[in-house]
């Protein structure tokens, strides 16, 4: 880790430390003015939560002249911070009733960890996909897909009709065809398993008892179509969870926001605040 | 049938691409460097050819030496000649009879005897037919802009033309309009459905000016004296036979004026500046003709530019340039390779990348680049690491000659070998290079005569001064760190790019924000593809680079793609005609030609030269968002600072930003 990100995160840090500190401050003074202290950190809460939700629509509307996306996502991070620890001061560090609540509060802190699995994942993920080679465009990746699948075929087939042994056919048709249609081994791949390599390694050395000398360079261009096929699919595999995590985060906030405003309203009809 | 009588018959059929040069050598100044030429060269090929032409009878004895009126004839002769050789290469090589070949090049037809010619003639002839074009032009056609990159040299055959300031409007070179804030929301909340939708309604002032005929398009000003810039120079006029453009496309540089054509019709030969530069190679007293031109319009600006001869006067830098050298290095080939080991690397730099300055040779001279780019390196094992790269306007070896200017105080027999001023680096062209060498001896009369103070931190030679040469741990550093990157630039050609997008891979998460700004910002359809030449940890994404020195400019019939006064190439699509010429001339295939649709969506068509209907294309790249407030959208858009827009220049910048 280099100084500019250590720098970085001691600021964060700091700013949430001071964002924290003043709103204890802001609570004592609460406390002391006999106001209530769940009705302030609701309403900051909610201001914290209409402001994580603007990061989203920053992102659609770029013709404001509001400074650039990365630095809405640095405030969305330390915001998505700020509010977790305001959701704590808020329920008062205890688990709410009712089961309304209850659903607020089990998908807030959904969407609290699916922020945090996506950050984790932006930071951690995109190093890994460089050192897999060229990186490759998501759409394309079907394409590429096809196109092993038809060089490994057609050396199958050539090699049968070269040597007239169907051992190699055979060894095609039971092992690699499925495995080429296309995505193999998602979660082994994002959790960086070695587990995949190793297995087909060894059925090619397993193979490799029943051929003649003269069919072996055709299994090592077999083998090495292969190993591009389990890049191909580590790459399929971080991409698309790149991706994906979005669809639980961004669906997941809205619901959240809906039922939040539902919250207040409950709260503001009955509460006889 | 005979000989000659076959021969007739060829003549008369033949379909004549070498009829342009006969054109051609009917005027100035081609025709004093096609004379020159052939005085020289058919001196040496006298004895053979003086007697096959004579055989011939295209040229008579009499006519030797050759006359200027008869040059043009001489020329056809030759023409017609090379065809021969040309039919004879093939008969030979098909075993044909050749009988009356044999009889026409005398007893033997052996090989001599037409690589001799072929390599006499070739040059010339080649030269013509691949980079050169006969234009026909009406009245009120602007043949070259101001401020446009010089692409090609023009020479005015027949008619009349005047060079003259206009104004930015009469070249369709408004600035890019605004869009109030409610169209730019809408925009962004409810897209169009419809991929590359133009408002037609636009193109129709434009098509009143546009004569399209595909590359031989071209764009009039019917009002000449409504366009006219006020208070400027009167318009001056150009006659027949009168050269333009010449030294601006040599360099590449932008015309100083518009060039409109005044009579009914003109006809014009335009020369791509690979035909202007390869002629100047081909002929010595044509590239006289080019240096003189540049020393007195072009060179003096040059070096007023150079804070290194900052406070010299207009007399002095007049002097400095009357005594320059120029010189050009290298050629326009270029092919991206990857080196296995250093004798791979060695052997294929010392091939492709003359050499210009050598590392540890004696400083007598400051160079200043003119034109094009070169890699500046020193030795490092086996090979040579890049610390730098000179572009246009750049200056080398001051600080190498100052030593020599501080040493000249001395006894000589204090001077050792070591004492002496040498380069500190190695200078290659990269490309085509065309340099200015100024002598030491002759800079230091005119700095000394100038009495210029020169400060004690620029007054130690590069070898002696720990500011300009770090130490060997700090250079060790920097070659280590920054040298990787600039030679990865250097061999695929991204030194040209003044706003390069470079997209950090141990960031970029592949979400596709910026692609998806880019398409919101023009027409659903994004200017650029995340993909691209990879290196290490970035790639460099296929988007136009804002290249320095643009090469899509070249040939732009109507002068639609052009620089705009923030370095910005830009395309006005109001008056593209669609002819693809720029997107042919980039080297990094970054402009795309695209179909379009009217405002209800459908494809809108035009007629091409032979009447038939054809969908309407136009030119499309990234314009940097152009008229947008916030810049460009795809930098703004990353959420994690993963894409940037990069002068590659500041290679320094762009380390720190990848670590």
């Amino acid at each position: 880790m280099n100084l500019y990100v250590v720098r970085r995160r001691l600021a964060y840090l700091l700013v949430l430390g001071l964002l924290l500190a003043g709103t204890q401050l802001v609570l004592s003074y609460v406390s002391l003015a006999m106001a209530s202290q769940v009705y302030c950190t609701g309403w900051v809460l909610l201001a914290v939560m209409g402001l994580l939700v603007s990061y989203h629509w920053r992102k659609k509307l770029l013709f404001l002249n509001l400074g650039g996306v990365r630095y809405w996502l640095r405030l969305h991070v330390l915001l998505g911070g700020y509010g977790l620890a305001l959701f704590f001061f808020h329920i008062e560090f205890s688990w709410p009733k009712g089961l309304f609540n209850q659903l607020i509060a089990v998908m807030f802190l959904l969407e609290v960890g699916s922020g945090m699995m996506g950050l984790y994942l932006s930071r951690s993920m995109p190093p890994r996909m460089t050192w897999l080679g060229e990186r490759l465009l998501y759409e394309k990746m079907p394409e590429y897909y096809q196109q092993l699948r038809q060089q490994a075929e057609d050396l199958a087939i050539q090699v049968a009709a070269e040597h007239r042994s169907d051992t190699l056919v055979k060894f095609y048709n039971r092992n690699l065809q499925n495995f080429l249609q296309g995505a193999a081994n998602f979660w082994l791949h994002v959790f960086n398993s070695g587990q995949v390599r190793s297995r087909w390694a060894l059925k090619f050395e397993g193979l490799q008892r029943y051929l003649v000398e003269e069919e072996l360079p055709a299994v090592t261009e077999l083998r090495i179509l292969i190993f591009r096929k389990i890049e191909l699919d580590k790459q399929y595999a971080i991409q698309g969870l790149l991706r994906r995590w979005l669809f639980l985060h961004i669906p997941l906030a809205y619901a959240l926001f809906v039922f939040v405003l539902a919250h207040v309203m409950v709260i503001h009809s009955f509460s006889g605040v | 049938m005979s000989d000659s009588a076959m021969v007739d018959d060829r003549i008369k059929s033949t379909d004549s691409p070498w009829q342009l040069d006969a054109t051609l050598l009917v005027f100035e100044p081609f025709r004093t460097m096609v004379y020159h030429h052939m005085q020289q060269r058919l001196r040496k090929l006298r004895g053979r050819y003086e007697r096959n032409l004579t055989k011939l009878g295209w040229l008579s004895k009499n006519q030797l030496p050759l006359q200027p009126q008869s040059v043009a004839d001489l020329t056809q002769g030759l023409n017609c000649l090379w065809q021969d050789i040309q039919y004879l290469i093939h008969w030979l090589n098909n075993e044909a009879d050749n009988e009356w070949l044999k009889a026409f090049l005398g007893k033997t037809a052996d090989d001599e005897a037409h690589q001799l010619a072929q390599k006499e003639l070739q040059p010339l002839l080649s030269i013509l037919l691949h980079h050169a074009s006969i234009r026909v032009m009406e009245k009120s056609a602007v043949v070259v802009r101001q401020n446009e990159h010089a692409g090609s040299a023009y020479l005015l055959l027949a008619g009349q033309a005047c060079a003259l300031q206009v104004k930015e409007k009469a070249l369709f070179r408004q600035r890019p309009e605004q869009h109030p804030w409610y169209r730019r929301l809408k925009q962004n909340l409810f897209p169009c459905q419809w991929v590359e939708r133009r408002d037609t309604r636009r193109y129709d002032a434009a098509q009143q000016v546009t004569v399209s005929q595909g590359r031989d398009s071209y764009l009039r000003i019917p009002d000449l004296a409504e366009a006219r810039e006020p208070d400027t120079p009167e318009p001056k006029p150009l006659e027949a036979g009168e050269l333009f453009g010449a030294v601006a496309a040599l360099q590449h540089s932008p015309h100083y004026r518009t060039i409109v054509v005044t009579s009914e019709q003109a006809t014009l030969l335009e020369v791509r500046w690979q035909g202007v530069r390869q002629l100047a190679r081909f002929d010595r007293g044509f590239r006289q003709f080019l240096d003189q031109q540049y020393r007195r319009h072009r060179l003096p600006a040059l070096l007023q530019q150079q804070p290194i001869l900052l406070g010299l006067n207009k007399s002095q830098l007049e002097h400095l340039a009357a005594i320059a050298e120029l010189d050009s290095f290298g050629t326009m080939d270029w092919k991206s390779t990857t080196d296995q080991n250093s004798d791979q690397r060695k052997s294929r730099i010392e091939q492709s990348e003359p050499l210009i300055i050598k590392e540890g040779e004696y400083a007598n001279a400051v160079i200043f680049i003119r034109a094009g780019y070169a890699r500046k390196s020193k030795a490092y094992g086996h090979s040579e690491r890049a610390l730098d790269y000179l572009r246009q306007g750049d200056c080398y070896g001051f600080q190498e000659i100052l030593g020599g200017i501080q040493l000249r105080g001395q006894q000589v027999s204090e001077l050792t070998e070591a004492h002496l001023p040498r380069y500190s680096c190695t200078i290659r062209a990269v490309g085509y290079t065309d340099i200015v060498r100024i002598p030491a001896r002759e800079l230091e009369k005119v700095l000394a005569a100038n009495k210029q103070p020169i400060s004690p931190e620029t007054s130690q030679p590069a070898a002696m001064s720990s500011t300009v040469l770090p130490s060997s741990q700090q250079h060790e550093l920097l070659v280590h760190e920054a040298s990787d990157l600039l030679e990865f630039f250097i061999d695929q050609r991204f030194i040209y790019g003044t706003q390069t997008m470079l997209i950090n891979l141990d960031r970029c998460t592949g979400c596709d924000d910026c692609v998806r700004a880019c398409a919101t910002v023009h027409d659903q359809n994004p200017r650029f593809i995340r993909h691209g030449h990879q290196h290490g940890g970035f790639m460099v994404a296929n988007a136009c680079m804002q290249c320095s020195d643009p090469l899509c400019l070249d040939g732009c019939p109507t002068g639609a793609i052009y620089m705009n006064n923030a370095g910005t190439v830009v395309i006005n699509d109001d008056i593209c005609v669609g002819c693809s010429t720029c997107a042919d001339n980039c080297p990094f295939d970054n402009i795309q030609m695209v179909k379009i649709v009217d405002e209800h969506g459908k494809p809108v068509h035009t007629s091409d030269q032979q009447g038939k209907l054809v969908p309407q294309l136009k030119a499309t790249k990234c314009d940097m968002c152009t008229g947008q407030l916030s810049g460009p959208a795809c930098e703004k858009a990353c959420p994690h600072d993963a894409l940037r827009r990069v002068d590659i220049h500041q290679v320094e910048k762009i380390r720190d930003w990848l670590a």
